[in-house]
Formats: structure tokens, C-alpha cells, sequence
């Protein structure tokens, strides 16, 4: 059982059964927002209450539909919290930028920090919480999430997976061959978290794609959970690549796009339909298809190993995942997601028996962490935090005012190569941004940076409100330079003195 | 079950507001008594933080409006054999820093790193056989608006430290110890549990070596033994200050009369759920007299073998009288009880083993005696005090949020 000190459950059906209906189209906002629906529905099932239907888009993708699909529409936009409302307004912005009928956008939040000067338009009466209680809801509000099959991180394709025989125990030592593979937070839920890092030079594209640099690291992400007899996967494959968008539309798109399977102007259609507001978006797809592609490899490889084994394993169409909730998404990324999931449906569909156990094709794997490594700081802080400090080396995430510390609104990110240029452990990197945006201390987005120059990337930036004050905090500590270091004869008199020689 | 494990988040959150505690406090301590040159003794500040979690508890929970305090990080009030005194429980897993009986961490391992060190801790030296932690002369606002301590929480949390910084040694103990009848017999209790884990430590060395009187072993007798010994004053002194808390509790009341705290402090309340009574007390009292009874019977041990620097010889009228008492006063019948068997070990050759099996049996009977009389374990100091957070933890905490 969950804690419930929030009342959070009970808070989502309240606000649906009031402020939603079928016709509303509710925009999740990233990160948190986006799996308000999910608990609302798991709530209703707790309460042997059917639950509603949902219309609900992802806040990342609102720009990848065309100009006016959002006209005339109700829209809620939908979020966890306001804390100074920034982005709830960015949103709406966003909308109105593309259509949407400023009368019909309605904002909801299930809390209000007790200093922000932004009100949602519902609840009608607020649920405000001052900064400890915010605190301590949005961790409350995490550990629900927690316990959802699906990521934290919601800009990625997720693909689902189930098996009524395959122990995880097995499916972990299947997986050690292709790659290094660590556990994502601590265990607060029912869904474990592992992700898998796999070396780049495992996807061999065979020609030459112009622009695109596929990056240092694929990581693919497993959240499994048990359900009686089933297991339940989801699979969310995830790379960094950069991408000059011009470049690589000039030379490669087309290319890219067959070898993807999908049709070749997939990409240039993409330009030709939204002009130089589609980088994102191809970004978008030309990452999460190379992410995919891996996905695809690993599949190949994993899969007959676990039919020779005698082990079922199937593809679930995420219909079947996500009940209630009918996700909206742009006819680009139903044509993307359904082609990637019909290649892996015919993975899963090969039936040839080996009469001996496959032989696996020798993947590369990334050299591994140990605790050993040379930047290791003398901190209590586990030395994961410490790729913090490279986000206030530039700029810092907090400014003074003279009364308090106030978010800085204006960050740059972070690379995954900028980081792997001063910690130079890929696995370590990959683990620790696993732990920083499973925190919520860091957030992960598309975009552009001087590094990326011009380009597009998967760029860190801090995890925002009062995320950033944290975050501050912790860089301090890794930076400070102090000039104390105590005796370890004083530290050594003063446990015998208090516990004795024994103890 | 609900999930108790905090996230990794929450616990940075209390560890930020651990070391800031810690920090201003020991930064107000030096500039109240202007010691900033000396530094704060660790059992000043141990004695200063057990008063001051015991009202912090109490006053959030009874006048939330008034005092609406989070939680208190990972400070706790234990009972020790020094008396009530703070100490820290992390609840991040450290690694390459022991814990003493596995929960609570040395703050002298803490304060060099930089979670600690960065509010400006200048070193820690020795001063007449103490450890004194030489604090920040002063933390900026602009530093402390970046911890997770609100401001009403450092303005109170300063203020009550000022406030017990001022009062003497005795008072302190006094008040962190026995302010209420709970405190008093949790602080009676570790006692006894520390002369039992003391006296089986002492008494295994002796039968578990082949030459129970070398050197290296003769110390850690006699410091089994003083420790012992430390145990048993100590219970006489917590009976004193329990029988005089009010003085104690007026000098407190004197030195916070015209501070809004006046009339809240020292908070003497009690959990509901807590087990202990009056009654108990006075059987403790009377267990106290057994045990230093059977004290005295392991002094003359220890006289026998010449252990300690000023030893005296055996005094068998002490052995009988000890032996009298505890057989009156426990009404049990055993033969251990009986004063020919020691005169004749005692007076035997080489017989140092022997006499230890007997005593740690007897030790084992009144005990049980205690433990049947009490409705109370003596375990292991492991065992006692994680019994002690994980059940008997006499503050009231669950209104405090989680991960502050």
C-alpha cells in the first residue's frame, strides 16, 4: 500500500469527475502531468468506479500538429503543480501560437504552492501547500508514478511487452551480454527499474548518414512488474544523438527514413508541412528511430534465446496498456510507432526452433563503473550527484535577490558528450542521470545548445522550482574547497569515549 | 505496509537540515559563552541538542500554529550512559563511515566533508580530554536561505539553543535526562544494560583466554570495569536529578523568563503509548540496590586479581552483606547466593575462571529477576537501541513530514 498522507488518488477523481469530459482535449504537460490521467484511472479502478474516457496529448508533441488542429477545441491543460506557473503559461502560449480559441483553454492543477502568483482555473477551491508540504506531496506524488509500468520521462515511445514464464531473474542474465545494466531509484514501488547501457558501435547503420551523430551511448530502459502469474514490460529505448537538421535533410533523409522502413520522404514531408518549425520534430523521429533500430538489434538477439528457453514472450498493443486513456498523437508518430511495432511483432512471430542454443552475435560492452574512478570527490553525497556541478559551472540555477533564491528561468543545458568529457565513464554517466532525472534534480528535452552549434541534441537542464535551489545546494558541496580536515585520532577518542572500544 | 524507504531526494533534504542543525547551533553555543576561540565540547552540544529535540518535538506537536516545525532531520534524543544526549542517525547509507551499534554515525566523521564543513567549521581540538568542534563564527542569511530550513524554524531552533547554551553542565543533564518519568527510566534502563553488555565483556575475556591476565588484557578488564563502575553512579545520580528536577527545571524557567518561550519550556510531556509509571520507578529503584550489590560482588573480583591500580584486598564482609541484600531483596533461592561457595573459590589457587562462569550465572539471575520484575529486555546495546528508535522512541514525531 501506497502512502496516502495527500490524498492524491482521491484529489484526480474529484478533478476529473468535475472539470473533464469526453470532449475535452487535456494537454499532460511533461513530466508529471502527463501521468495525472493514468492515476486517476488506476484510482477509479481501486474504487470500482468506471473511469471516463481521456483525450489526452502530450505536452512535447502539441507543436507536432498541424496549425488549427486545435482550433475550436476544449482544451485543459493539465498539470501535477503550480509553483510560480511558468510553464503552464509557456503551454498555453504555445497553443495560442497554433490556434487554439483562448476562450475554450482552461488550466488545472491538483496543488498550488502557496506563493505562486499564477491560479489555474481549476480545482475552484485550490489545494495550496506551502514549500514543505509541496515537497513532500510531489514526493508522495512521485511514489504513485513509481508504481506505474510507465517512465517518469514521457517524450519517448514506449513499446509493451508480457510473458507468463519469463522470471526477471532470467531475463537480467540475458541481457548482461549486451551491455552494462544498473537499477534506476530506490525501491519504492512494485515496478523494477533497470536500465541497460549499450555501446554505440552495436548499431551499424550500413550507409552513410550525413548530419547525424549517432552519440556515445544507447541505453534501453526495462520497467517490469509483476502481476500475478504475468510479467509486464515496457520497454523505452532512448539515445543522444546530435543532428544538424538541415544537413542531414539535405543529405540523408531519405536515406535514413527506408532504413527505418518507413517511407522515404517520411522526413521531408515532415519539413515540407511545418518548414523550419519541424526540426524539433525530426529530431524527434530520426533519435527515437535510432533508439528504436537498437531496440530492434537487441530483439533479435534476445528473443530467440528466450524461446529456446521455452519462455513465451508477446508484444502488447498499448490500447490494451492504457485502458481509458485514448492518447492523441500526430498521424507522423502513429505512422512511426505502429512501423516499429509491426517489425517487432514479426520478431516475436518467428517460431524457428534451433536445435542448439543460438549462437549470440558478440556485442561490444561498455567499459563498466566502479567507484574507483578518478573524479571521485571526498562527499558524503553519492558521487552521481557530482555531474550537477557542470550545470553552474556556466550559469547558476539559482540568483540572489537579496531575500531569497529565485530559479533561473534562463539555463543552458547539457550534453551527454559535454559530460562525458570531464567524467569520462559512459555507464557511470548513464547511471547517474538515470538517478538525477528519476529525482526530478534534472530534466531531459530536445533541444539546442553552443555545443550541439546549431544543432539539435538531448540536452540536461535542472529539474526547476524549487528543484533548482537543490540542485544549487548540492553543486556547493561538490565545489566547496575547504581548508578543515579533522584528526582521525580526535574522530577515533571521541567514538571510544561515547560507545566504548566495542561497539 | 506502506512504503517507508525515503527517496534519494528526501534524503539529501535531511541530511541538508542535519548539518545546518547542527552548524547554527554549535555557531550560536561559541557566541552565546563566547567561546569562539575554545569551540563547543561535543558533550556540551550532545547535552544542549537532546533539550532542545525534546521541546522541538513537543512544542510542534502541541501548538503547530505557534511552532510549526518539520521534523528534526536526523537528530535524535537516545538514552545513554552519559545520560539523554543527541545523536545522529542518517539515513543516507554512507559508505567508508562506521556506524557505533549500526545506527549512529560519529559527528567527527561528518564534519569534514563538505556537506558539514561548508558553513565554515574551523577544526576540532582537544581541550582537558574533550573534543571541542571549532563552529562557523557566523553563517550568512543568503547561505542559510539555501537550506531546507524554513525561517521560523531557524528563528526557534536559535532561540531554544541560546537558551539551554546558558545553563550548567548538571542543569543540562539534569533536564535531557530526566524531565519526565519516561526520560528518567529510559536513562535508568540503558544503565543496567550497559553494566550487563560491560560485565559479560569483562567476564568472557577472562574465560574465553588462555592468559586472562596479560597485559593487553588486564586493560580491557579495567575498562570494562570503570565503565561499569560509571554505570552504577550514574544511576544514582539520574535517581537525584529525578528527585530534584524542579529545581532544575526552574533554572531553566529563570534564564527564559522574558523570552516567549517562557511558559512552554522545558515541555514535560508524555507519550500516551509509553509503557512506563510511577510504579515502575520505584521498582527500579529498588533493582538499583540489587545491581549494586551484585557490582560490589564483581569489585571484589576484580580486587582479587589485583586488576585495578588502586585495589584494595577482598573484603568478605562486603561479599556476604551484597550477597544478604540481594537474596532479601529479590527473595529468589539459589546456591550462588550462598557465602560459603565464594569464600571457598575466592580463597582457591588459579581459580579466576571458575569464579567468572559463577558470577556471569549469577549475573544471568538477576536479570531475569529484573527482566520478570521490570517487563523489560536487556539486550545488547545493538538490540537495546534499535529496539529503542524503532519502539520506544518516547517523542512524539508522526506529525512531522517525511524526509525533514
Amino acid at each position: 500500500m501506497l502512502k496516502n498522507k495527500y490524498k492524491i488518488p482521491e484529489d484526480t477523481i474529484k478533478l476529473f469527475n468535475e472539470y473533464i469530459s469526453d470532449d475535452t482535449l487535456v494537454i499532460g504537460i511533461l513530466r508529471s502531468g502527463a501521468h495525472i490521467p493514468h492515476i486517476y484511472q488506476n484510482a477509479c479502478r481501486n474504487e470500482g468506479i468506471k473511469p471516463q474516457k481521456i483525450n489526452l496529448i502530450l505536452s512535447h508533441m502539441i507543436s507536432f500538429f498541424p496549425k488549427n488542429f486545435f482550433h475550436e477545441r476544449k482544451i485543459l491543460i493539465l498539470d501535477d503543480t503550480v509553483f510560480n506557473g511558468s510553464t503552464m503559461q509557456q503551454v498555453k502560449d504555445n497553443l495560442l501560437d497554433l490556434g487554439a480559441d483562448p476562450t475554450k483553454i482552461r488550466t488545472a492543477t491538483l496543488v498550488v504552492n502557496s506563493d505562486s502568483k499564477y491560479e489555474p482555473d481549476f480545482p475552484k477551491t485550490k489545494k495550496c501547500l506551502d514549500l514543505v508540504n509541496y515537497i513532500a506531496w510531489k514526493e508522495e506524488f512521485c511514489s504513485i508514478i513509481a508504481d506505474d509500468i510507465r517512465p517518469t520521462e514521457r517524450d519517448h515511445p514506449l513499446y509493451y511487452f508480457n510473458s507468463n514464464n519469463l522470471r526477471i531473474s532470467d531475463f537480467l542474465a540475458i541481457l548482461q551480454d549486451y551491455g552494462q545494466i544498473h537499477s534506476v531509484g530506490n525501491a519504492l514501488g512494485s515496478v523494477v527499474k533497470i536500465s541497460l547501457s549499450i555501446d554505440s558501435s552495436n548499431l551499424s547503420i550500413p550507409l552513410e548518414i550525413k548530419g547525424v551523430d549517432i552519440g556515445d551511448l544507447f541505453k534501453i530502459r526495462f520497467y517490469i512488474k509483476q502481476i500475478g502469474k504475468k510479467t509486464f514490460f515496457t520497454f523505452v529505448p532512448i539515445c543522444f544523438p546530435t543532428i544538424n537538421i538541415s544537413e542531414f535533410l539535405e543529405t540523408s533523409a531519405d536515406h535514413l527514413a527506408k532504413y527505418f522502413c518507413l517511407n522515404e520522404d517520411f522526413f521531408t514531408n515532415i519539413f515540407d508541412k511545418f518548414g523550419t518549425l519541424s526540426h524539433q520534430m525530426i529530431y524527434y523521429f530520426v533519435s527515437r528511430g535510432l533508439a528504436a533500430e537498437m531496440l530492434n538489434n537487441l530483439l533479435l538477439n534476445i528473443i530467440p534465446r528466450i524461446r529456446f528457453s521455452g519462455i513465451d514472450f508477446s508484444i502488447l498493443n498499448p490500447k490494451y496498456v492504457d485502458g481509458s486513456i485514448n492518447y492523441i498523437f500526430p498521424h507522423e508518430y502513429s505512422t512511426f510507432y505502429n512501423t516499429y511495432f509491426d517489425r517487432y511483432t514479426q520478431i516475436l512471430s518467428q517460431t524457428k526452433v534451433f536445435e542448439s542454443f543460438p549462437f549470440t552475435e558478440k556485442w561490444r560492452i561498455p567499459e563498466p563503473y566502479n567507484n574507483k574512478f578518478e573524479n571521485r570527490k571526498n562527499t558524503l553525497t553519492p558521487n552521481t550527484f557530482s555531474i550537477l556541478t557542470l550545470l553552474v559551472d556556466e550559469k547558476s540555477p539559482v540568483f540572489w535577490d537579496g531575500n531569497s533564491w529565485i530559479p533561473n528561468e534562463k539555463m543552458i543545458g547539457i550534453t551527454f558528450h559535454e559530460i562525458l568529457k570531464k567524467f569520462n565513464n559512459k555507464v557511470f554517466i548513464s547511471k547517474a542521470l538515470d538517478e538525477l532525472l528519476e529525482s526530478g534534480l534534472l530534466r531531459a528535452e530536445d533541444g539546442q545548445t553552443e555545443e550541439t552549434k546549431g544543432g539539435f541534441s538531448r540536452i540536461f537542464l535542472p529539474g526547476g522550482e524549487y528543484n533548482s535551489i537543490a540542485l544549487s545546494r548540492i553543486a556547493d558541496t561538490f565545489n566547496f574547497v575547504g581548508t578543515f580536515q579533522c584528526d582521525n585520532n580526535l574522530a577515533e577518542e571521541e567514538a571510544i569515549d561515547l560507545w566504548g572500544y566495542f561497539s | 505496509m506502506i512504503y517507508g524507504v525515503i527517496s534519494h531526494k528526501q534524503e539529501l533534504i535531511l541530511e541538508d537540515r542535519t548539518s545546518f542543525f547542527i552548524n547554527y547551533a554549535g555557531s550560536v553555543i561559541q557566541n552565546e559563552l563566547h567561546i569562539e576561540k575554545y569551540g563547543v565540547s561535543t558533550r556540551k552540544l550532545y547535552k544542549v541538542l537532546a533539550n532542545v529535540i525534546i521541546d522541538w518535538h513537543w512544542l510542534s506537536k502541541i501548538n503547530f500554529q505557534e511552532y510549526n516545525f518539520s521534523g528534526a532531520g536526523e537528530l535524535v534524543w537516545i538514552p545513554h550512559r552519559f545520560g539523554g544526549i543527541q545523536q545522529i542517525v542518517p539515513s543516507v547509507a554512507y559508505t567508508g563511515i562506521k556506524k557505533s551499534h549500526e545506527l549512529f554515525v560519529n559527528i567527527l566523521d561528518l564534519i569534514g566533508f563538505p556537506e558539514y564543513s561548508k558553513y565554515g567549521i574551523r577544526g576540532v581540538i582537544e581541550n582537558n580530554g574533550q573534543r571541542h568542534i571549532l563552529f562557523p563564527t557566523s553563517i550568512s542569511y543568503k547561505l542559510m536561505k539555501k537550506t531546507r530550513v524554513e525561517d521560523n524554524e531557524r528563528y526557534h531552533w536559535g532561540n531554544l539553543i541560546k537558551i539551554y547554551s546558558k545553563l550548567p553542565d548538571s542543569t543540562l543533564d539534569s533536564l535531557a535526562s530526566c524531565r519526565t518519568i519516561t526520560l528518567c527510566l529510559q536513562c535508568l534502563w540503558i544503565q543496567f544494560v550497559m553494566w550487563k553488555y560491560y560485565l559479560n565483556s569483562l567476564l568472557t575475556s577472562i574465560i574465553n583466554n588462555d592468559d586472562p591476565f596479560s597485559e593487553n588484557n588486564k586493560s580491557k578488564i579495567k575498562y570494562f570495569y570503570s565503565s561499569s563502575s560509571a554505570c552504577i553512579k550514574q544511576l544514582f545520580v539520574k535517581l537525584n536529578y529525578y528527585n530534584n528536577i524542579n529545581s532544575s527545571i526552574e533554572e531553566l524557567q529563570e534564564i527564559s523568563k522574558n523570552t516567549e518561550y517562557q511558559r512552554n519550556i522545558p515541555c514535560n510531556f508524555e507519550l500516551n503509548s509509553m509503557q512506563f509509571n510511577k510504579a515502575n520507578l520505584e521498582i527500579f529503584q529498588a533493582c538499583t540496590s540489587i545491581l549494586e550489590s551484585l557490582h560490589e560482588i564483581c569489585t571484589q573480583f576484580i580486587n582479587l586479581n589485583h586488576i585495578m591500580n588502586d585495589y584494595e584486598e577482598v573484603d568478605f564482609t562486603l561479599l556476604e552483606d551484597s550477597l544478604d541484600i540481594m537474596i532479601n531483596k529479590t527473595q529468589l533461592s539459589s546456591t550462588l547466593f550462598d557465602i560459603n561457595q565464594w569464600i571457598t573459590i575466592f580463597l582457591g589457587k588459579d581459580n579466576e575462571k571458575e569464579i567468572a562462569i559463577k558470577l556471569l550465572t549469577l549475573i544471568n539471575i538477576i536479570f531475569n529477576h529484573f527482566e520478570n520484575k521490570l517487563g523489560l529486555q536487556f539486550n545488547p546495546p545493538n538490540l537495546h537501541y534499535k529496539s529503542f528508535l524503532e519502539n520506544q522512541y518516547p517523542l512524539p514525531k508522526l506529525h512531522f513530514i517525511d524526509g525533514n
